[in-house]
C-alpha cells in the first residue's frame, strides 16, 4: 500500500510545514531529526486526521479527505488514551466503535493482546492497575487490532523498560513480516537496524531521505568482500526477504 | 491529601474548566448541552475537598471568560456562584461519605440540588431580581440541564474509580 | 499567555501600568460605571469614559462592540422581562400578570446599558493585560485578606499554575481527541446515556492526564523543598507616575459617579 503526501502544508502550534512531499511504500522507515524539527507534525499530516492547508494525501492513488481506517497512528505515550474498565474492553474499542459486534471484537482483541505479550490473566483487569510497560502494550494493541496497512508511530520506545523494549521489537518484526508500511518518528538509533529507510527532518523540511546505515553497511560489507555483483544482489534479495 | 496536592489538584481542575468546553465544542454533536465546565468543579470538590471545590467553582468560569470569552460577562457572576456552590457541597458531603460505597453519587446528588437552590436564590435576589420564579427555576436548572446532569452522574463516578485505581485518591479525606 | 487573542500587544499607557494598579483601577471604574448606568446622563458619561480609555489603550473599540452582538438574545430577554413585568403606576397596557410600562422599558434599557459598559470595560482589561498580569494584580488586591488569615498567596499560586496548565492540557486534549478519532471515536446514540458514554474515551483520559500532572508537580515541588507560599520573598514592585495617576483618576471618576448619583 502506498501513502503519498504531495506538496502539503500544515500549521500546528505556530509551527508551519510547507511544501513537503513524502511517499511511503512498504517496509519500515525511521523519521529522525532534532526536537522541534516537525516529526510529529509530519506524522499528523500523514495520518489523515487533520485537514491539510495545501497539497494532498493519497492512499494507493485515492485522495483522502477524511480519516481512513487503513492508516493507524500511535502517539507518544499511547497508554494515556486508556479509558475502559478492562483491558479487553479498551483493546476492542476501535472495532466496536466501527460497528463490529462485541463478541467478534473481543476475540480479535484477545489475538491482539497475545501478539503484544499481555498475559491472559490480565485481560479482565483494569488497565490502570497494570505496569507502565504493560499499559503501553495494551494501548498499542488497541491500534493494531484494526490491522492498519500503514502504521505511524511517534517515539514508541521512549520511557519503556528493557522487557517492554524487547516486546516492542517483537511487534516490529511481526509488522515487517506482514508487509506493513511503518513510519517511526524516533531518536532511538538502535531501531535503524530494523529499518530500510531513514528520513531526516530539520526546520520542517526533509533534509535527507536515504537507505538506512545498516542497509548501506550491509551492502558495503558485501561489496568489500566480493566483486561478484550478482552474488551481492542475491544476498541483498535474501536480506529483503528476511526483513519482510 | 497534603495541602500542596489539594492546591495543585484545584489548579488543574481550573485549567480543565477552560479546556473541556473547548474540547467539547470541537466534537461534532458535542454541543453545549452537557455543561462541560461542571465536571471538573464537582470532581475537584469530591477529590480535593470543599475549599478547593469553592476556589475551582469561582476561578474556573472567571479564567474561562478571560481566555475564551465564555461564559459571557452577563452570565459570569451567576455561573461563579452556581459552580462555587457545587464545589462546596460536593466537597462537604465527601467529608462524611468518603468511606461509603455510594458516597460519590450521593455527594453529587446533594451538591447538584443544594447548589441549584442557592444559585436560584442568588439569581432571584441579586443577579436578576424579579425575573426568577419557581417554574423558571425548574426549567432552567433541571429540565434544560438534564443531559448535563446525566453526564455528571455517569462520568464522575467513572473518573473517580479510575483515580482510585491509579492510587491518586487516598483513603483519608478531609 | 492568552490563547484566543484577547490580549493585544502594545506600549500604550495602559499596557505599562503595574498589575496591581491596573486591576485596582479596573474594579474602581467598574463600580463607577455601574453607578453611572442608573441615569441617562451617567450612561452618556460612561460611554465617553470608555471611548477615552480605549483610545489611551490603543485598542479598537468597534470590534469589542461587535463582539457584544452574540449576547443579543440575553439582552432582549432582559429588556422584555422588565418592559412587560415591572409593576407600574400608569401602565401603557395591562393584562393578567403582563404590565407594559415606559418605566419598565427604561429599567430594561438601563440594565442593557450596564451590561454593555461593563463588558466593554472588562474587554479592555483583557486586551491590555495578559492573564498572568491580571493574576498578579489579583494577588495584590487579595493581599489585605491575608490579615484575616485567608491564604491569598496560595490562591494566587493556584491561579498562576492553572494559567500555565491551560495550554498544556489543551494540547493533551487535542492529542487524546486525535488518538480517539483514529480509533473510530464519534458521539452517537439516540438516548442521552448512550451519547454520554460515547464521551468516555475522550473525557476520562484527559482527566487522568490532568490529575497525573498534579501528582507529578506535587512530588517535584516537595522534592525541591517547597513549604508553602508563606514567608516567600517577593519581587519588589516599583510604582511609576502612571500607576499613581491611574488610581487617582479612577477615584475621581468614582467620586463623580457618586455625586451624580446623589443629584439624580
Amino acid at each position: 500500500m502506498e501513502l503519498k503526501l504531495e506538496h502539503a502544508a500544515f500549521t500546528q502550534d505556530d509551527f508551519t510545514i510547507s511544501d513537503i512531499s513524502l511517499t511511503l511504500h512498504g517496509g519500515i522507515s525511521l523519521l529522525t531529526g532534532k526536537s522541534g524539527a516537525g516529526k510529529t507534525t509530519l506524522l499528523l499530516m500523514l495520518s489523515s486526521l487533520v485537514v491539510l492547508k495545501e497539497g494532498t494525501l493519497s492512499l494507493d492513488g485515492r485522495i483522502l479527505t477524511s480519516h481512513d481506517s487503513h492508516i493507524g497512528i500511535i502517539f507518544q505515550y499511547p497508554e494515556r488514551q486508556l479509558f475502559a474498565s478492562t483491558v479487553l474492553l479498551d483493546t476492542s474499542y476501535a472495532l466496536r466503535a466501527r460497528g463490529i459486534g462485541r463478541r467478534e471484537a473481543e476475540e480479535r482483541a484477545k489475538e491482539a493482546l497475545k501478539e503484544v505479550a499481555i498475559d491472559e490473566s490480565k485481560w479482565n483487569e483494569s488497565p490502570f492497575a497494570l505496569s507502565g510497560g504493560e499499559r503501553r502494550r495494551v494501548a498499542i494493541a488497541g491500534t493494531l487490532i484494526s490491522d492498519p496497512d500503514v502504521l505511524l508511530m511517534d517515539e514508541p520506545t521512549v520511557g519503556i523498560d528493557g522487557y517492554g523494549y524487547e516486546r516492542f521489537l517483537d511487534i516490529l518484526e511481526k509488522l515487517k513480516r506482514r508487509g506493513k508500511t511503518v513510519l517511526i518518528a524516533t531518536h532511538d538509533e538502535n531501531l535503524e537496524e530494523y529499518a530500510e529507510r531513514v528520513i531526516v527532518m530539520d526546520g520542517g523540511r526533509i533534509v535527507r531521505d536515504s537507505k538506512s546505515r545498516s542497509w548501506l553497511s550491509f551492502l558495503a560489507s558485501r561489496l568489500s568482500t566480493s566483486c561478484d555483483i550478482e552474488a551481492v544482489a542475491e544476498a541483498a534479495v535474501e536480506k529483503v526477504r528476511g526483513l519482510r | 491529601m497534603s495541602v500542596l496536592k489539594r492546591s495543585l489538584t484545584c489548579a488543574v481542575c481550573i485549567a480543565l474548566c477552560v479546556v473541556l468546553p473547548m474540547v467539547f465544542h470541537a466534537i461534532p454533536n458535542g454541543g453545549v448541552l452537557f455543561s462541560p465546565m461542571h465536571l471538573p468543579v464537582l470532581l475537584c470538590g469530591i477529590v480535593a475537598g470543599w475549599c478547593s471545590g469553592v476556589i475551582c467553582g469561582i476561578a474556573g468560569p472567571l479564567l474561562s471568560f478571560l481566555f475564551t470569552g465564555m461564559p459571557g460577562l452577563p452570565m459570569l457572576p451567576q455561573m461563579m456562584t452556581e459552580l462555587g456552590c457545587y464545589g462546596f457541597f460536593a466537597g462537604l458531603m465527601m467529608v462524611f461519605l468518603h468511606k461509603r460505597r455510594c458516597g460519590v453519587i450521593i455527594s453529587l446528588l446533594v451538591a447538584m440540588i443544594a447548589g441549584r437552590i442557592v444559585a436560584g436564590l442568588a439569581r432571584a435576589f441579586i443577579f436578576t431580581p424579579g425575573a426568577m420564579t419557581l417554574p423558571i427555576w425548574i426549567t432552567s436548572y433541571f429540565v434544560s440541564c438534564l443531559p448535563a446532569i446525566i453526564m455528571q452522574l455517569v462520568l464522575i463516578p467513572l473518573i473517580y474509580a479510575a483515580l482510585e485505581k491509579t492510587g491518586f485518591t487516598e483513603k483519608e479525606q478531609g | 499567555m492568552n490563547m484566543l487573542g484577547f490580549y493585544q500587544r502594545g506600549d500604550s499607557v495602559l499596557h505599562c501600568i503595574s498589575p496591581s494598579s491596573l486591576v485596582t483601577s479596573y474594579f474602581i471604574l467598574l463600580i463607577a460605571v455601574v453607578m453611572l448606568s442608573s441615569s441617562l446622563p451617567g450612561i452618556v458619561l460612561s460611554i465617553l469614559l470608555i471611548i477615552i480609555l480605549y483610545s489611551y489603550g490603543g485598542i479598537a473599540l468597534l470590534p469589542a462592540v461587535r463582539a457584544l452582538w452574540r449576547f443579543r438574545a440575553f439582552m432582549i430577554t432582559i429588556f422584555l422581562m422588565n418592559a412587560f413585568f415591572q409593576p407600574a403606576a400608569e401602565p401603557l397596557f395591562s393584562w393578567w400578570i403582563i404590565t407594559l410600562s415606559s418605566d419598565g422599558m427604561m429599567i430594561g434599557l438601563r440594565m442593557i446599558a450596564t451590561i454593555v459598559l461593563v463588558t466593554l470595560l472588562s474587554s479592555l482589561l483583557t486586551a491590555v493585560a495578559t492573564p498572568l498580569k491580571i493574576t498578579d494584580g489579583l494577588r495584590a488586591l487579595l493581599h489585605p485578606f491575608s490579615y484575616l488569615h485567608l491564604r491569598t498567596d496560595e490562591i494566587a499560586l493556584i491561579i498562576s499554575i492553572a494559567i500555565t496548565m491551560i495550554p498544556v492540557l489543551a494540547r493533551e486534549g487535542r492529542y487524546i481527541m486525535l488518538s480517539s478519532r483514529s480509533r473510530g471515536f464519534a458521539v452517537h446514540g439516540n438516548k442521552i446515556k448512550e451519547r454520554v458514554l460515547s464521551f468516555v474515551p475522550l473525557v476520562l483520559p484527559l482527566f487522568l492526564s490532568a490529575f497525573r500532572k498534579a501528582d507529578d508537580l506535587t512530588s517535584a515541588m516537595e522534592a525541591r523543598g517547597y513549604r508553602g507560599e508563606y514567608g516567600r520573598k517577593r519581587k519588589k514592585v516599583h510604582y511609576a507616575k502612571a500607576d499613581v495617576l491611574s488610581i487617582i483618576l479612577s477615584i475621581l471618576v468614582f467620586a463623580g459617579a457618586a455625586a451624580l448619583g446623589g443629584v439624580y
